[in-house]
């Protein structure tokens, strides 16, 4: 077993323990501050101080009654108490131990005078220490901090909602998006989702979602894991692509790649079927069922089902590729979370299309940044609730 | 031109469109790109939701406004930042928490109005219990010693009218006795000398408020050490000699090291360190030590501090044979 306590570490807990032992030093780690010993002894040795706590020893002797040496006690408590050594009246009621009336049972004084204001000071210094009981101090000392741990990620979390609340409203989906990390605005259906997610591999690199359902993107994370198969190559070939622009995607570029090369990319797709689409899955790591037709075969697999990925364009299309799920799909809105399909045939909801077309003279597109920043940065306390709400509104203006 | 009306040109419009949504939606999960689809995958098969959890989805606030105020007001009580709980704020007293800053501004004031002569109307002592020079406070010790008799007749003086009381306790208890007389001047000394009483009291009230602060965060942890009497633990839920707790403590004392912030851990055991024992200063410097330590883990440095773990041989299990193959026995197996 490793012993990763440090020889001044053992010393010093050999101090925390109980004294009486034959060393010196057990229990001797921890007393009340030096300097706080000092200037009470320095207060308590003021001229006036000094003469009233030889007023109080004597009047403490059964010569005046319990009550007036309470008074006594309270002499200048609400004028200038430090002339006294007395508690300040403000402070009775808040500290009970010692409000007046109570003083003798609490000290258990019996006429015996303790100290006043400053023996007050020294008896908690003294008993947070553990009255000469490191062991107690311990239990003092963990249990406050326990204590103040617990109670601050309260107190924290309790200003942390501010942050939250920057984000918070309808158009997210409210405590859903809190708990569940903004999946919510994906698909409520966790379970089929994360299952249709569970076939995809890595389909999907979740650093370019911008580009997502783009032929060059696919392209670009196949090579990515699985390098320039032929397969691949000859695709880009046939989609027009130099060595350059070849190379250049395999860097990991793809802005070379035009929109008409990227059709044709996704054109050459749909004729990837067979052992090459078999080869493409097993880099991406698809595991959802593939047709078996074949380029000495193209007719469609008659067994096919909804659900199977027939050609490599296949891994484009959502309704293929979360067979399970599709229908659930949504998409956040100035509006709140819509369906990204009208209906659970596939139908795609077209009134989407407003909020991702600039061509859509009517409603301008949500501001995508904008919306991603509230989800991918901690920093969003400068945008409150209104201010979000009010830019959403005026991005459909 | 969005991604989406490139995308519409190059894929079907309908997938083009379900892509960009299904993208934009999938943006809005924090911290998604630093992730993997698998692990994605794996999470989502299990995540909840608030399903059938009407009034939580009908929150219009991450957190009611009763709630938070109730966070707020019953345990952000504290000195630390946002109201948070400090060390000090639970048994700083221990440590001086403004104790050792207040005090001397009390002790210099109060010199200074002694140095000044306003005391006098409390302490002036003419050594003759029947002077008229004498203070308040030095006929109370006169009455107690029963300079005046026990039915004391206590003689006028500049600060007090005098008087014939029936006994020691009538005299310091009557509506005209010395209690009433020492109100009264020092509430004269107060308005005499309001900026030097002023601050007296603002650093009086400056360490009553620290008790009271010790107090109360005690109590919130259960620990009644206001109504503790030295000696007597009783109502306190703190029993002597458990040594689990202290040697909890000593493997923390690397850990208290590092909470160097003001009113933190590592401040109050400076404080409160026996320096005049070998244990006490073996606290300091374990604090020293888990900051160099720190200091050199993130330099890629060691410290010589760890004891090394010379049981280790002794708890290998002798009898496993070798898993691994010689230098010369992976050569003679390779075939050339």
């Amino acid at each position: 077993m490793p012993g990763p306590l440090s020889p001044v570490m053992m010393i010093a807990t050999a101090g925390l323990l109980p004294s009486g032992a034959s060393d010196p030093q057990i229990g001797a780690s921890l007393d009340v501050s030096a300097n706080l010993v000092t200037v009470l002894t320095d207060y308590n040795d003021l001229p006036v101080i000094q003469q009233f706590t030889d007023i109080l020893t004597a009047a403490g002797g059964n010569v005046i009654t319990a009550n007036t040496l309470a008074t006594l006690q309270t002499v200048a408590a609400n004028t200038i108490p430090a002339l006294s050594n007395a508690i300040p009246e403000d402070y009775w009621s808040d500290l009970s131990a010692v409000a007046p009336g109570n003083i003798f049972q609490q000290y258990d004084m019996a006429n015996v005078f303790v100290g006043g204001f400053s023996g007050l000071i020294t008896n908690m210094a003294e008993n947070i220490m553990g009255g000469g009981d490191l062991t107690r101090f311990s239990q003092i000392y963990s249990s406050s901090q326990g204590y103040a741990g617990q109670a601050n990620q309260f107190i924290n979390s309790n200003q942390n909602v501010d942050t939250i609340s920057s984000t918070f409203g309808p158009q997210n989906g409210g405590m859903d998006s809190v708990i569940t990390g903004g999946f919510n605005q994906v698909t409520e259906a966790f379970g089929a989702f994360g299952g249709d997610l569970q076939k995809l591999g890595q389909l999907i690199n979740l650093r370019s979602l911008d580009s997502l359902g783009s032929p060059a993107a696919l392209v670009k994370q196949v090579i990515d894991l699985g390098g320039l198969i032929p397969t691949v190559t000859n695709l880009l070939r046939q989609a027009g692509l130099d060595s350059g622009q070849i190379s250049s995607l395999a860097a990991g570029s793809l802005g070379g790649i035009t929109d008409s090369a990227n059709k044709l990319l996704y054109e050459g797709m749909t004729r990837v079927t067979g052992d090459a689409l078999q080869q493409i899955c097993a880099i991406l790591g698809v595991t959802l069922p593939v047709g078996r037709t074949s380029a000495r075969n193209p007719t469609a697999d008659p067994a096919s089902t909804f659900n199977t990925i027939n050609t490599m364009a296949d891994l484009l299309n959502p309704v293929k590729i979360f067979p399970n799920s599709f229908a659930t799909l949504t998409m956040p809105t100035p509006d709140g979370l819509r369906a990204i399909y009208a209906t659970p045939s596939g139908a795609v909801n077209t009134n989407l299309e407003k909020y991702l077309s600039t061509s859509t003279a009517t409603v301008k597109p949500i501001n995508a940044d904008l919306i991603n920043r509230t989800r991918q940065d901690s920093e969003v306390a400068g945008i409150t609730s209104t201010g979000f709400a009010a830019a959403l509104s005026r991005l459909t203006s | 031109m969005s991604e989406y009306d490139r995308l519409k040109k190059v894929i079907p419009p309908d997938q083009a469109l379900a892509n960009q949504a299904l993208g934009r939606s999938l943006r809005q999960v924090k911290k998604i790109t630093d992730s993997k689809l698998p692990a994605i995958a794996n999470a989502l098969a299990a995540m909840e939701s608030n399903t059938n959890l009407g009034l939580v989805n009908a929150l219009e606030s991450p957190l009611p406004q009763s709630v938070s105020d109730f966070w707020a007001n019953t345990f952000a009580t504290g000195t630390g930042a946002g109201n948070t709980i400090t060390i000090d704020d639970g048994v700083g007293i221990a440590a001086g928490v403004n104790i050792n800053d207040q005090m001397p501004a009390v002790i210099g004031n109060i010199q200074v109005l002694a140095d000044g002569n306003q005391l006098i109307s409390l302490t002036a002592n003419a050594a003759d219990p029947m002077s008229a020079n004498n203070g308040i406070y030095t006929q109370m010790q006169y009455c107690l010693g029963n300079a005046y008799g026990p039915a004391p007749v206590i003689p006028a003086t500049l600060y007090f009218a005098g008087g014939s009381f029936a006994n020691i306790d009538a005299a310091f208890s009557a509506g005209n006795g010395l209690i009433a007389a020492a109100n009264t001047a020092i509430a004269s000394i107060n308005s005499t000398n309001a900026d030097t009483a002023g601050n007296i009291n603002a650093a009086w009230d400056t360490m009553a408020a620290q008790i009271q602060q010790n107090q109360d965060t005690l109590a919130a942890a259960g620990i009644d050490i206001g109504n503790v009497v030295l000696g007597d633990w009783a109502n306190s839920n703190i029993s002597s000699n458990q040594q689990s707790e202290a040697l909890s403590l000593g493997t923390r004392l690397h850990a208290i090291g590092l909470d160097v912030e003001e009113g933190g851990a590592a401040q109050f055991f400076e404080a409160v360190a026996n320096l005049s024992s070998v244990a006490g200063q073996s606290v300091i410097a374990s604090l020293r030590e888990a900051r160099n330590i720190q200091l050199f883990n993130a330099s890629g440095l060691a410290i010589d501090t760890q004891l090394s773990d010379v049981n280790a041989n002794a708890t290998v299990a002798n009898n496993l044979g070798d898993a691994q193959y010689t230098s010369t026995q992976a050569r003679a197996n390779i075939i050339v």
